[in-house]
């Protein structure tokens, strides 16, 4: 039988409330990166990553959402983060679910991943799918989750990095 | 008891994961139509094919057939985003399914078209083979779009073989086959 990947290289599970979440020092020796947020926020905010400690305007997204009984899609170029999904809930019994597929992280290209979102509140939230694009032929060795309003995960946020 | 890694793969849950597994990769060393996986070994439960992909052309669909069937037994269901509108559409006894992104931009060249393809059951002899699949691309410009398609093969044969064309990839395009036991 073939050789097992899809590892898990690292967790972390907040012990109090923070900004930010960063995974550093990433091995290249993966084909694909896989993260695995499920996170509550103290104030509903949009959740995003940037890659390699870049801020600037190198990242863009297309996305399709499904609001109550609302389809839409939307996009937007030239963003200072790779959008992960809207309003994090902001109950600390609700969490919200995000998965991030890399591709070819290690690789020479510019990087595009794929988003799959889950906020259900009981009432409100949304299911979102979102392509992004890094405008960026560095191989990724850091990945930054954090909240573009500026507010903070919650304590019991976890976010896990795979390889594949 | 272990989580499958199809499951693992496809949405969320801190897991461990020791039942995926790299069956087989390429990387294309110069523009090519049509990448195939042949010689599958049928002892997994299920396949997924991830790939990252690089086109000189516009207006492209990636299309799956197994086994070299090339007839119309195969029907599909497809969910587009592209910005501006949402778009679902649906064709049966048709010869293939989609298994990526109908963008109609020009930036391929240099930014990846990526996807996940989902092949569940794909061993057993007794049913039809479903397929699911996410796919997008994005060029910060005017090729955007987000998939999410599902397919049927309407054979009961296991799969051994399976093909993804289109006009062309690119070279340094990659295509890998996992198994998930």
């Amino acid at each position: 039988m073939a050789t097992a990947t899809f590892v898990p290289i690292a967790t972390q599970t907040l012990g109090s409330a923070a900004a930010s979440i960063t995974f550093s020092s990433i091995p290249g020796t993966y084909t694909d990166l896989r993260l695995v947020l499920t996170c509550t926020t103290s104030v509903s905010d949009t959740v995003a990553l940037q890659f390699n400690s870049d801020t600037a305007t190198n990242y863009s997204y297309t996305l399709i959402q499904g609001t109550g009984a609302v389809a839409n899609s939307g996009n937007n170029t030239s963003a200072t983060s790779a959008y992960i999904g809207s309003g994090a809930p902001t109950s600390t019994t609700v969490p919200g679910m995000y998965s991030i597929d890399v591709f070819s992280y290690a690789g020479s290209t510019n990087k595009t991943l794929l988003v799959n979102a889950a906020i259900d509140q009981n009432g409100s939230g949304d299911v979102t799918c979102a392509v992004c694009l890094w405008r960026s032929t560095s191989a990724i060795t850091a990945v930054k989750l954090l909240l573009t309003g500026g507010n903070n995960f919650a304590t019991g946020t976890i976010a896990t990095l795979f390889g594949i | 008891m272990p989580i499958a890694g199809i499951i693992a793969s496809s949405i969320s849950g801190h897991l461990t994961t020791g039942n995926f597994f790299l069956i087989s990769q390429q990387t294309l060393a110069s523009t090519t139509a049509t990448v195939t996986f042949s010689s599958i070994p049928s002892t997994y439960k299920s396949l997924q094919i991830r790939y990252n992909t690089l086109t000189p052309s516009v207006g492209l669909v990636y299309y799956a057939q197994f086994n070299g069937d090339t007839g119309n037994n195969y029907a599909w269901h497809a969910l587009t985003g592209n910005s501006s509108a949402t778009i679902a559409a649906g064709v049966s006894s048709t010869n293939h399914i989609p298994v990526g992104v109908w963008d109609t931009g020009s930036g391929g060249a240099t930014a990846p078209t990526v996807g996940i393809v989902d092949m569940v059951d794909y061993a057993n002899t007794s049913k039809y083979k479903t397929v699911k699949s996410i796919s997008g691309t994005d060029d910060n410009s005017t090729r955007h779009d987000i998939d999410l398609d599902s397919g049927l093969w309407l054979s009961t044969a296991a799969i051994n073989s399976i093909s993804i064309a289109t006009p062309n990839f690119n070279a340094g395009s990659t295509f890998s086959l996992y198994g998930v036991s």
